[in-house]
């Protein structure tokens, strides 16, 4: 082996090298260059997993922390792997030798050598010693990583997903001997100023409640980021979960948040981090920042009131950034901001205010709000337009507008609000700081979510709506107000559809969906019964309806049959309909010819595809098959549950709800006619063959 | 007093004396003073010291030891001796006088002060002190100049106590006694040595020279010096000045600490200060330090550092990323796919449709929960939003999505999205490809015993168009007339093969199909070939008119007689049997219809094909071996065995339209032979399985090949060896294909009851690849036991087509 380093070729001698180079023209013509080990191919551009143990000197909890933490991970390599065993991972040589030059393997072995000392003090029973070794820790940061793994900013955007979605869920989660009370604080924090920043920028776009917690999706510059805020309940912590692999991933997308944060933030001229919870802030005396410290606990603890924390820090940075003013200025912002709730008030207002006009900037209201606090000179914090809002967006400000919402005590408000403030509404809750009071008479829409409303509720204002939280959801979903009705306190709801799904490409559309776009089209709504079954069905009823025609129809031309045999003689121009029916049934075979031929020629082509080609099509049309059978089966499902739902409801003739409907607008029709025909003076049944007849 | 000074050549005497010089001359004065002889000699040598006992061991010893002596000379020694002498003379006057010397000598007034010098240096002057201090006269080391001393050596003196002189001087002479040494001087010694000490005088007296030295001052002082142990010279200053020269001295005059000239390195800038100016300029640039820290306001930097968040965000993003995009290398990234967004079945309150059916959650129950629709997730209908509790699985779910995401193997995939009709090929309209049998317009109805119809095995029409013939597993040849569909003849083949096979019984009743049928392209030779068992049956169709009687009776009349083979590996291969019937012609210019011969070949015959000009016939027999495929010559009545060898099992053969080549299908290859050269020209390989059958185009360039594997293989005999075009669109096995003679058709007829008819337009022009057009699918026939169009056969001059299936039926197919 000599001096070589493992995994270099091995250099030949001089000697072996002037041998081989004797006479190789022959050699190379007759059997091509010789291909040198290690120098390309698949084993020069991938290395198995205990390789890189052996190449990179580390245990192999330290190769997967470092996985986590600069994002590497195992390849399929394209061809088959020489000596490939089965179930084997492969990762990129130049991902590993990336990893060799990391800064952060070097604090890690650090740090071993730094265990082993204190370990060895504290076995010596040193306790002096181990406490002074023990200050000596090595620490890293992962900044580097982050820029590294994320050269663009777009780049972090679009790679979020993950973390805050589990940065939420340790916000969720109980701390533990597994998971420490500071990771699930730093989670909470972290949480808190994300949705700081979405309501602040009202870039929240969907948003559905699920059986696994509350789906969002924001658009930030364009790019989609969708998380999830799980229930807020006591999570289910598993036991055979391996949590220290989550708190590694955590370590780097606490990092990233942090930054991702720094920079949107940064950009709406904000201040970041925001004051921290108890103590942080030391020194600070004023009364604004007791607010603020008061109103950032409130927004920890329940992930809500969040606007607040976003205008209270944009007013604390800019107040620190003009720590030199004089006393009197001071005390003019004190006197202008009373209280956290009057600084609250007085943005949503001006938000409010300035929402009318057209051209709106977020940043515009906290622009506003400081402007009122302070000279004018000097402050040239926000130049407007620094968050540009497009049409969508501006739709979606506008929903709430001038909309205040009431949350109920028993109605979770992290998420709540949030969704409320992003689409302009103003959110007032049951408990202490709330912006607004329980009884306040220009309250909207009080959020309850109780089987009925109480006794002490009857007192409040009338001019309120009673709704469910799901109605908050379904109008910011389809940006369009719903309405009330079907969300009231004590109804059954209306399903709760995902705003993910394209139903056109699903091939299936729910009868929910149905409704909303009849009622966003404007079309008037389906009569409705008492039982709000009928709701669901209100797709069904214009397929009753349709039905309904069509047995009408089939009616009619039995009738006409009829009619013709009897009316043969007398009238020609029977005859001549005759005709044409006849040539309408011909054109229908001829359709029908040309369909079938059509289906032929398409066989025949089939039969002179290339084998890939054909194989390509079996695969795509089983694909298409099974997501047909998919909403086949979902179809019939519906059918079934609505032929259960029409059989219960059978009424006392017998008659179902179809035939009763048809009887109805038999009848309804009839009347028509009569009502048509009698001022003119044509039989109605003339009238009706010269209707069926166009 | 230490002070050795070599003396060059001198007697060992004048050595010893001028060691001591000082003290010889003290000697001297004693001598002189006349003190006796008591011996002090100390500086003589060690030997006075014995002078009690015996002197002459002393003597010996001290003239022996040369040198020894010479070592001991040292000054402490001899006072010492000195001492001890006295003492070992024990004459207690003599200490007394001794000690009254030191007396006088301590008592004695000192005229000296210690030897200090002045401040600058300088002696001091005064006369007694001149006298006390370098009073040594060192201008000539010899004591006595004009040699009139003593000069004897160190011989013992009592060697001369009886001679009269004492010794001898320089010159030689003897040195007299001094007349004044008497014995009982002593008296008037010590009165001498009183007077003397009164005056002030010290005498001693020098016993070598016979006479009193009388010490001087200087002499006396450094005798007092010796015996305390300091410095015996007198003006040695033990202690002298600090002299301050490198404070108090002017160091430009005394050249000490000198700063005229500066040294290098006092304006040489610094190598070593700017190492480390330039290591903290680094470790500013890197962050390590602060200027603060460089200021001295930060005394440690550790501290601020701690007191720094390294987390804290900063603007990661500023804007300039696309160029360091660019620069990016390595491998591609793949993105992870993101979560899928929930459906309405998600939902807390989906459409009662989504809800799963029992039946449903069962099934879902066996399947892995990954292949569930939904995962973990079973929808739910809840009635409200407070009914919704935690879900449970959330915890799991994202554990596993973690486990994706860093586990689990990244491939780019791309997704084809393309409109799956585009793959079908556009095709010309099959109406403007007419004529082409679109439509069933007859059928020849078959009549039969029995609860089944017999299966249809061939087809033929006469080339006239006029007549149809088909054989069927009943063994019977019947003769159709197309236009009317009316059985006109019947033959039943069966028994003919058996009557001429040997190897059948008689009583054998087991049928013999008629496997293969042609009627004779030669329109003016009015006979058909039918293989029927072994047998291969020339059938008179008797359908001649009056012209072609001739020539039909001309043609069979070989056969009639029985054949003629010349070859005899033909004629073991294959016997010709002239059968003898008696049925009336079709027409009424027909001579006789019926079977005139049976070829007996050695096994069954499966196929057989005529030339296009009616004269030559092959038959094959695959599993006959070597003679399985047989040429025969109707016209002689000849039969020949192109092959002694077989190739491989022969399914079929048939001859080329113009030229003298055969074409012999083997299971899985197409062999073209050249028959007057005898060789073989082309092997074509079909990369099918198993051929069933052949056709040539009328042109003779091009072939087709159906095989039982279900495809339908075209070859260009121009181009290569392998095939021109490979389809495969029946459902089962190929059972008949074949070209039409005029039409620019073909068809080919399969098990799966389907007959596809193509157009197939083959051009003269050689760079045109021929045109192939499926125009047609015809389904009429019915699949009995896994077998359905067994046969077909286009109308010689229009683009009809009959077809024969298992179900027992033959169709017309018609242009309408």
């Amino acid at each position: 082996m000599g001096n070589r380093v493992k995994g270099r070729p091995k250099k030949s001698t001089i000697k072996a090298n002037s041998h081989s180079k004797m006479g190789s023209k022959r050699k190379l013509s007759r059997m091509g260059k010789k291909q040198k080990k290690n120098h390309a191919g698949l084993e020069a551009t991938f290395i198995g997993r205990s390789k890189c143990l052996k190449m990179l000197q580390v245990t192999i909890k330290d190769f997967r922390r470092l996985c986590i933490l600069k994002g590497i991970y195992p390849r399929e390599p394209r061809g088959k792997f020489p000596g490939h065993k089965k179930g084997q991972t492969f990762y990129h040589i130049k991902d590993i030798r990336a990893i060799a030059h990391e800064p952060v393997l070097e604090k890690f072995r650090e740090f071993r050598t730094f265990t082993k000392k204190v370990r060895r003090a504290a076995g010596r029973n040193e306790q002096d010693e181990a406490l002074r070794k023990n200050a000596m820790c090595p620490t890293y940061t992962l900044h580097h990583l982050v820029r590294e793994r994320y050269p663009r900013f777009n780049d972090a955007l679009s790679d979020i997903d993950d973390a805050l979605t589990l940065t939420y869920l340790f916000a969720a989660l109980p701390s533990t001997s597994n998971i420490k009370s500071k990771v699930v604080n730093k989670a909470k924090s972290l949480a808190a100023a994300w949705g700081a920043y979405c309501s602040t920028a009202a870039c929240i776009t969907k948003s559905f409640i699920s059986v696994k917690g509350v789906y969002f999706e924001a658009t930030i510059r364009g790019v989609p980021v969708r998380w999830v805020v799980p229930h807020s309940f006591t999570q289910f912590m598993p036991e055979d979960v391996d949590y220290r692999v989550m708190t590694t991933f955590f370590e780097f997308y606490e990092t990233l948040l942090h930054f991702v944060l720094y920079k949107l933030y940064t950009d709406i001229e904000v201040r970041y981090p925001l004051p921290a919870e108890g103590g942080e802030v030391k020194g600070s005396t004023s009364f604004i920042l007791g607010a603020n410290l008061r109103s950032l606990s409130n927004a920890l603890n329940s992930t809500g009131n969040i606007s607040n924390i976003v205008s209270e820090s944009v007013e604390d940075g800019d107040k620190k950034k003009k720590s030199g003013k004089t006393k009197e200025e001071r005390k003019k912002e004190k006197e202008l901001i009373k209280s956290v709730g009057a600084a609250l008030n007085s943005i949503n207002e001006d938000s409010d205010s300035e929402e009318e006009e057209d051209d709106v900037d977020v940043a515009g209201p906290l622009k506003a709000a400081l402007e009122s606090m302070a000279d004018d000179e000097a402050r040239t914090v926000l130049p407007g337009g620094k968050l540009e809002l497009d049409d969508e967006s501006m739709k979606r400000r506008r929903l709430f507008s001038g909309f205040k919402f009431f949350l109920s005590r028993e109605v979770p408000r992290g998420y709540l609000e949030l969704v409320c403030l992003a689409f302009g509404g103003i959110v007032g809750w049951e408990g202490p700081n709330s912006p607004i009071a329980v009884n306040d008479p220009s309250i909207t829409h009080h959020v309850v979510d109780r089987p009925k409303l109480p006794a002490s509720y009857s007192n409040l204002p009338k001019s309120r709506e009673f709704i469910q939280p799901q109605w908050i959801l379904d109008c910011a979903n389809n940006v369009f107000l719903l309405p009330v009705a079907k969300y009231t306190v004590g109804v059954t709801l209306p399903p709760h559809l995902s705003p993910w799904v394209d139903n056109e490409e699903e091939g299936y559309k729910p009868a929910y969906a149905e409704v909303i776009e009849r009622l966003k089209n404007g079309e008037p709504a389906v009569a409705e019964n008492d039982d709000q079954m009928e709701t669901d069905e209100a797709a069904d009823d214009s397929e009753e309806m349709e039905d309904a025609a069509k047995e009408k129809d089939s009616d009619t031309e039995e009738e006409s049959d009829d009619d013709s045999e009897e009316e043969d003689e007398e009238d020609p121009a029977a005859k001549k309909k005759q005709d044409k029916k006849k040539l309408a049934a011909k054109k229908a075979k001829t359709e029908k010819r040309r369909k079938q031929e059509e289906e032929e020629a398409h066989a025949l082509a089939k039969t002179m595809m290339s084998r890939k080609a054909s194989h390509l099509y079996g695969r795509m049309q089983h694909g298409i098959g099974q997501r047909n059978a998919k909403v086949e089966n979902l179809k019939s499902k519906r059918k079934a549950i609505e032929e259960e739902n029409r059989s219960k409801k059978k009424d006392t003739l017998g008659r179902t709800p179809l035939k009763q409907k048809v009887d109805r607008l038999r009848k309804e029709r009839k009347r028509l006619e009569d009502e048509y025909s009698n001022p003119t003076g044509v039989s109605s049944k003339k009238k009706s063959k010269k209707k069926r007849s166009t | 007093m230490a002070r050795k000074k070599p003396q060059g050549k001198k007697s060992k005497k004048a050595e010893v004396e001028e060691e001591t010089p000082d003290l010889e001359s003290v000697d001297q004065g004693e001598n002189s003073d006349g003190s006796s002889q008591y011996s002090y000699d100390g500086s003589d040598g060690d030997g006075s010291q014995q002078e009690d006992e015996g002197s002459d061991v002393y003597v010996s010893d001290a003239y022996d030891d040369d040198d020894d002596f010479e070592d001991q000379g040292s000054s402490d020694e001899d006072e010492e001796l000195m001492e001890k002498q006295h003492e070992d003379d024990g004459s207690g006057d003599e200490m007394n006088e001794l000690e009254d010397l030191e007396q006088t000598y301590e008592s004695a007034p000192r005229k000296w002060k210690s030897g200090k010098r002045s401040a600058t240096g300088n002696p001091r002057k005064g006369t007694a002190e001149s006298q006390l201090m370098h009073t040594d006269d060192l201008s000539s080391d010899d004591e006595d100049e004009d040699g009139t001393g003593n000069r004897i050596g160190r011989v013992p003196l009592h060697w001369y106590d009886d001679l009269e002189h004492i010794g001898y001087d320089g010159h030689g002479k003897k040195v007299a006694k001094s007349a004044s040494k008497t014995e009982g001087d002593r008296v008037d010694q010590a009165i001498a040595n009183a007077d003397n000490q009164l005056t002030g005088k010290f005498v001693v007296h020098d016993a070598l020279n016979d006479k009193s030295v009388e010490l001087t001052q200087r002499q006396l002082e450094i005798i007092r010096r010796i015996q305390n142990g300091a410095y015996a010279h007198p003006e040695h200053d033990g202690n002298p000045d600090y002299i301050d020269y490198f404070s108090g001295v002017d160091p430009e005059l005394s050249g000490l600490n000198d700063n005229r000239y500066l040294p290098k390195s006092k304006f040489q800038p610094s190598k070593w200060e700017k190492m480390q100016v330039d290591n903290l300029l680094r470790k500013l640039e890197q962050g390590y330090i602060s200027m603060d820290y460089l200021t001295g306001k930060v005394r440690d930097m550790n501290d601020a550092n701690k007191n720094k968040d390294p987390n804290a965000p900063f603007l990661l993003w500023t804007g300039a990323e696309e160029d360091e995009l660019n620069m990016k290398k390595g491998p591609q990234h793949i993105a992870a796919p993101k979560v899928a967004p929930p459906g309405h079945a998600e939902s807390y309150i989906p459409p009662n449709e989504y809800v799963p059916t029992e039946e449903e959650l069962k099934e879902w129950e066996e399947m892995e929960p990954k292949d569930r629709p939904h995962g973990l997730l079973v929808p739910k209908k809840f009635p409200n939003l407070r009914s919704v509790g935690a879900y449970k699985h959330s915890v799991r779910e994202a554990f596993e999505r973690c486990l994706d995401l860093y586990l689990c193997p990244r491939v780019m995939k791309r997704r084809l999205n393309i409109d799956p009709e585009s793959l079908v090929p556009k095709l010309p309209k099959a109406s403007d490809l007419r004529p082409f049998p679109t439509a069933k317009c007859i059928e020849y109805k078959t009549p039969y015993d029995g609860d089944d119809a017999p299966v249809i095995r061939c087809v033929s029409c006469s080339p006239n168009g006029q007549f149809l013939a088909s054989g069927a597993s009943d063994g019977i040849v019947r003769l159709w007339e197309v236009e009317t569909g009316r059985l006109l003849r019947s033959w039943d083949l069966s028994k003919v093969s058996k009557s001429v096979d040997p190897d059948c019984d008689e009583d054998d009743d087991s049928i013999k199909p008629v496997v293969s049928l042609e009627w004779n392209p030669n329109a003016a030779h009015h006979c058909m070939l039918a293989a029927v068992g072994k047998c291969a049956i020339l059938l008179a169709t008797g359908t001649e008119g009056v012209h072609d009687a001739a020539i039909t009776e001309a043609l069979l009349s070989e056969a009639k007689t029985g054949g003629n083979i010349k070859t005899e590996k033909a004629a073991k291969a294959v016997k010709w049997h002239s059968v003898k019937s008696e049925s009336k012609p079709v027409s009424s210019f027909g001579l006789s219809s019926g079977p005139i011969c049976a070829l007996l070949t050695r096994n069954e015959v499966a196929s057989l094909r005529w030339h296009t000009k009616g004269d030559y016939f092959v038959t094959v027999s695959p599993k006959a071996g070597a003679p399985s495929v047989l040429i025969h010559q109707l016209s002689k009545g000849n039969s020949q065995q192109p092959f002694s060898k077989a190739k491989g099992e022969a399914q079929t053969a048939c001859f080329h339209p113009s030229k003298p080549f055969l074409f012999v299908a083997t299971q899985q290859h197409v062999r073209v032979y050249h028959l007057v050269k005898q060789a073989m020209v082309k092997r074509l390989i079909s990369g099918c399985r198993w051929i069933s059958s052949l056709d040539v185009h009328p042109s003779g360039d091009h072939l087709i090949v159906g095989s039982l594997d279900r495809r339908m293989i075209w070859f260009d005999l121009d181009l290569s060896h392998t095939p021109f075009k490979t389809l495969k669109y029946h459902e089962r096995a190929l059972r008949s294909t074949k070209f039409h003679n005029r039409y620019p058709l073909m068809a080919s007829a399969s098990d799966d009851g389907a007959v596809h008819v193509f157009h197939s337009m083959v051009y003269s022009d050689l760079m045109r690849n021929p045109l192939i057009i499926p125009v047609k699918i015809l389904r009429g026939h019915s699949i009995q036991k896994k077998l359905g169009v067994l046969n077909l056969s286009f109308h010689p001059t229009q683009p009809w087509l009959f077809t024969a299936g298992a179900d027992g039926r033959i169709f017309l197919y018609q242009d309408i």
